[in-house]
């Protein structure tokens, strides 16, 4: 007789262990569910962040390579004469592009942002490398070069598709502004090329519309200049090169944005290995009867380990399969919005990635098999050391896990107190994370055994029963219950996250667009603006608003000043009301303008280790003045440094500084079209000297919700996954549990009653790992704001807590575990009790 | 009284059909204890599960003091059960989150009853598991946790107790003690007792033995 090979062996071995999955197919398909959508999440986020990422960088690049920094007018100028470009290029600094922008009234009283361009200029710009990596995703690149007869005869006005859409408008069409000049014909591109909101047309053509000819409004420049000095030394005392301010503020967002959704994504995957996880570990369980027997039968620990080893693989090839399947839907779900905001956003546009998917399958098996290995690594080492006829331990090691969990959370505390980076962040929400999960097995025997010890119980059978059962069967449901408040506080701690995110960017929007109208008149007329503003009744607040630059330095380290942005504030109820300070001094505002003190962004803050009541020291008049720090405002974004003083004292400590901003608020109820009508008659204001920022920040909200839908679907998701996951741990729990309640069947305790014996046993367990959920989710949000982001980008947000959407999230949880319950009642109602008693197990 | 009218059991095993027995008819009087004994697949377990509501009949009837089972819902099933049965399995099958005399008490208590009063003490006693009352199954040995299970079907005064091989699990001595308890508790009560079992020796303990063979019952 042949002998079998070790492989022989082996694939009989598994197949008899396989069995167990073809008797409990609800284990497996539990188990390649937990696995594969978190492979799916985490892969749908990183082909989501790499493909929008990809667009951001190749929109920025769009408008000749990446625009690094611009020349601007200064000192209440508002435009800088052509002459600036042409002496500079003289010079040998080619990568620049003049620009000429404005808003236009349309006839019908609308209004364009129209962007006038050199097309020499921009084609030599995107001549350079960033023109290779942009071909193929539209834009100017080299392939694209016809696109530039924009600013040939007959010439065209270019709209990105978007646009037109928004604006009804379509190729051939012609726009008449209000004074009776038409644009070029209307010619609809992509949105890959970057024009935006903006109209563009040919750099003349822009000039002689926004009555700026021989002008510019700014020269962006495309490449980091050899010698800035020697740049800066060309301009004259009117213009200044200014290095980014908005580019930089949106890609401080973005990157926040995706940080916030890798954050998501890595909750999900997380959720999906705990479902995955509790799967492993019941059938585990349940296998360890057969592996007994095969152990007795003479199978090595070796051939099961090798079995346990095959079986792992083919769950992870299997995950990996559907997990990228999944993924690439729900990446493919989710692009479109992405590509919409981001297009409207950051101007770009994501390029199609399906042909991309090869690139991603080897990274879909990277991940399923290490989700499969943290799922299935310790449940199946433990089946393989099984021994013959080894007596179990009966008692869990509940209150060492408890200790464990304790343990943890104080280690992430104490962690809190050691100096801040990124990846310590990310240490602590683990510790958390992992400590408060292990806490709720070892809190929920604590109840039950405070419960059980009340002597009155015992007039209470059933109740007896429920009580003394959750306290002594706690394995049953502990890793069930973990699961469940891993997938809560996931949930938690990304709607906190993103929740609080939102306001942050609402109250910012509301702090930098707080005015009903902004103007930027010609230098002569300011003086008389601003008094004819004082005097109507309609205007609560009209203030003109200076800024300059300063040096900052602490005290104790003059030597060591940074540049910031100073702002003056005129002492106005509506201009405090404008600035959302995260901590202030008491009596702030009578001791700012009384000049004893200043505000200081949190950049600033965060850089300078500054707090309120501090000292710091700004150079003015060639001096350096000492101040105090009277509180700190919210950055949003910004990565510079900068501070706020009274506006008074701002002049008196930079007398030069002039400005022709004014800023004007309406009385509540007021119309801004009249004032305008007025100012325009009256003082010839352009449509490009004034800005409507309640407008702009309808826009920016509209856009920035749309945004958020994103992070919103990927919450979706990992809700999904959560409440699956709640579903699986759950019903393999109460699968469990099934003898127990078939014995008191035969005790005379009925189906119903049987139903609501277990579904108190189950709310009780949802309901105490929820309420250890929520402040895990709440202090994992925070760790991730306030030492993750503050650390990656130097600003951070309040943590805003909306018990509503929690209500929801707990409630809805609760729910699914009960409804979990609900199958394997209505399966044991069903059944005889002898048949219950000969499946249970 | 137990009046089992023309009973049938059948199912299905995968293609065919398999029948158990067919026209099975007897009663069984009030304190009487009989030994069911037959062939492993005979049907014993069966029939008691049949007996107790555990299990459906394909036709027939079964009639416990004057009602009959086979038409009741879950509902009054559960009460049949609580009320007037006794079920005592080769598994113990006692709840191992209650202590030994939480497990005895436990329909006592479900039905309303004081949870021990003097027939259970004495019930405890003549079991011997006064020192046992704290511990939890887990801490009982086999014959412990049998005389547990064999008290707790006892404690709420049923009117039928149904044992499915209660010995079969324990040791000549253990077996022997276990079943001069049960038959002295039951004579206590005038309870009806059908006990399933191989054993000629555990069969002798009580008034009469039955056979089943080729689903016919020889009484």
């Amino acid at each position: 007789m042949l002998k079998p090979s070790l492989l022989q062996r082996v694939l009989l071995i598994w197949w008899t262990l396989f069995g167990h999955y073809r008797k409990h197919p609800a284990q497996g398909l539990f188990l390649l569910l937990g696995l594969s959508l978190g492979v799916a999440i985490l892969l749908g986020t990183l082909i989501v962040s790499s493909v929008a990422k990809t667009s951001f960088t190749n929109a920025q690049q769009i408008v000749g390579g990446s625009v690094i920094a611009t020349i601007q007018p200064v000192n209440g100028k508002r435009n800088l004469p052509q002459s600036t470009y042409t002496s500079l290029r003289r010079n040998g600094f080619t990568n620049l592009i003049p620009m000429a922008e404005g808003r236009l009234k349309l006839k019908d009283g609308g209004f364009i942002s129209l962007q006038g361009i050199d097309a020499f200029a921009l084609a030599h710009s995107t001549s350079g490398d960033n023109a290779t990596q942009t071909q193929g995703i539209g834009g100017f690149g080299q392939a694209d070069f016809s696109m530039l007869a924009f600013s040939f005869p007959p010439y065209q006005t270019l709209i990105s598709k978007s646009q037109a859409k928004q604006r009804n408008l379509k190729d051939g069409d012609i726009l008449t502004l209000a004074n009776g000049k038409t644009l070029p014909a209307i010619k609809v591109v992509s949105d890959s090329l970057g024009t935006g909101y903006s109209l563009m047309c040919d750099l003349a053509c822009a000039q002689q519309m926004l009555s700026l000819p021989g002008h510019l409004t700014s020269i962006a420049v495309t490449k980091q200049p050899d010698d800035v000095e020697q740049l800066k030394a060309l301009l004259s005392e009117d213009t200044e090169l200014r290095f980014p301010s908005k580019t930089a503020q949106n890609a401080a967002l973005s990157d926040a944005f995706f940080l916030n959704l890798t954050a998501v994504s890595f909750l999900a995957f997380l959720v999906g290995c705990f479902i995955a996880f509790n799967a492993v570990r019941f059938s585990v369980r349940q296998r360890l009867n057969m592996v007994q027997q095969l152990r007795l039968v003479g199978v090595t620990f070796g051939e099961i380990a090798m079995a346990l080893m095959i079986e792992l693989l083919s769950w992870a090839l299997l995950a990996s399969f559907i997990g990228c399947l999944l993924g690439w839907l729900i990446a493919s779900a989710l692009l479109p919005d992405v590509g919409l905001t981001l297009v409207r956003l950051f101007q770009g546009q994501n390029p199609l990635f399906i042909e991309q998917m090869t690139h991603w399958w080897p990274l879909a098996l990277m991940v399923a098999l290490t989700a499969t290995l943290i799922a299935t690594a310790q449940p199946f080492w433990q089946l393989a050391k099984e021994q013959p006829l080894q007596s179990r331990q009966i008692a869990q090691s509940k209150s060492q896990m408890g200790y464990a969990g304790i343990a943890l959370l104080a280690l992430g505390g104490l962690l809190t107190l050691m100096p801040h980076s990124q990846s310590l962040g990310f240490v602590i929400a683990a510790c958390w994370f992992i400590g408060g999960a292990m806490l709720v097995p070892a809190t929920l025997v604590y109840l039950y055994g405070v419960l059980a010890n009340n002597k009155r119980l015992v007039n209470y059978p059933k109740l007896q029963w429920v009580v003394t059962d959750g306290k002594q069967n706690h394995g049953r449901f502990s890793v069930a219950m973990m699961a469940f408040t891993v997938a809560i506080s996931a949930g938690i701690a990304v709607t906190t996250m993103v929740s609080s995110f939102r306001v942050a960017l609402e109250d910012y929007l509301e702090q930098a667009l707080a005015e009903d109208l902004y103007l930027q008149p010609d230098i002569e007329q300011v003086i008389d603006i601003k008094a004819f503003l004082d005097q109507r009744q309609d205007v609560a607040l009209a203030y003109r608003y200076f800024y300059t630059s300063g040096a900052i330095s602490t005290t104790s380290k003059i030597d060591n000043s940074v540049k910031g942005l100073v702002r003056g504030v005129t002492d106005h109820q509506l201009r405090h009301d404008s600035i959302s300070l995260e901590k202030q001094v008491d009596n702030l505002w009578p001791r700012f303008h009384m000049g004893e003190g200043i505000l200081i962004n949190q950049t600033l803050a965060f850089q300078q280790q500054l707090k309120p009541g501090d000292k710091l020291s700004i150079k003015a008049k060639a001096r350096w003045i000492e101040v105090e720090v009277l509180g700190i405002y919210y950055s949003y974004g910004s990565t510079f440094s900068a501070f706020s003083m009274d506006q008074n004292w701002l002049k008196i400590l930079w007398p030069a500084v002039n400005t022709v901003e004014i800023g004007v608020f309406l009385n509540d109820g007021q119309s801004i079209e009249p004032l305008l009508n007025t100012l325009q008659d009256r003082f010839k204001v352009q449509s490009h000297q004034s800005i409507k920022p309640q407008e702009m920040k309808k826009i920016a909200l509209t856009l920035f919700e749309q945004t958020f839908m994103v992070t919103q679907v990927m919450i979706l998701f990992t809700l999904l996954i959560a409440a699956i996951g709640i579903y699986c741990a759950c019903y393999a729990a109460e699968l469990d549990k099934q003898r127990q309640l078939t014995l008191l069947k035969v005790l005379g305790v009925n189906n119903r009653e049987i139903a609501g014996l277990s579904m108190l046993q189950l709310c009780f367990n949802a309901i105490v790992a929820s309420l250890i959920a929520l402040p895990l989710g709440i202090i994992i949000a925070w760790a991730s704001v306030h030492i993750v982001l503050q650390y990656s980008f130097g600003w951070h947000f309040a943590i805003q807590i909306e018990a509503s959407t929690l209500s929801i999230i707990i409630i809805s949880a609760v729910m699914v575990a009960l409804l979990s319950g609900l199958l394997p009642l209505y399966q044991l109602s069903r059944k005889t009790v002898i048949n219950a008693f000969r499946e249970a197990v | 009284m137990i009046k089992v009218q023309n009973i049938s059991k059948t199912y299905q095993d995968v293609d065919r059909q398999v029948t158990v027995f067919k026209d099975l008819s007897f009663d069984l009087n009030a304190g009487e204890t009989v030994a069911l004994m037959g062939q492993s697949g005979s049907g014993k377990s069966t029939l008691l599960h049949l007996l107790g509501g555990f299990d459906t009949v394909s036709s027939g009837d079964i009639i416990v003091n004057d009602a009959n089972i086979t038409t009741m819902n879950d509902n009054q099933l559960s009460l049949f059960r609580r009320n007037q049965l006794g079920m005592i399995f080769q598994q113990y099958n006692i709840i191992p989150s209650l202590t030994a005399l939480d497990n005895i008490t436990f329909v006592r208590r479900l039905i309303g009853l004081p949870a021990v009063d003097e027939d259970t003490e004495q019930l405890i006693d003549v079991l011997g598991l006064r020192d046992r009352l704290d511990h939890y199954p887990a801490q009982l040995s086999g014959g412990e946790q049998q005389r547990v299970a064999t008290a707790r079907a006892l404690a709420a005064k049923p009117s039928m107790i149904l044992a499915d091989e209660p010995t079969g699990n324990l040791d000549e001595e253990t077996a022997a003690q276990v079943m001069e308890l049960l038959v002295k508790a039951v004579e206590l009560n005038a309870v009806t007792l059908l006990l399933v079992t191989h054993s000629q020796t555990t069969a002798n303990y009580l008034q009469s033995t039955w056979r089943l063979k080729k689903g016919v019952l020889h009484c």
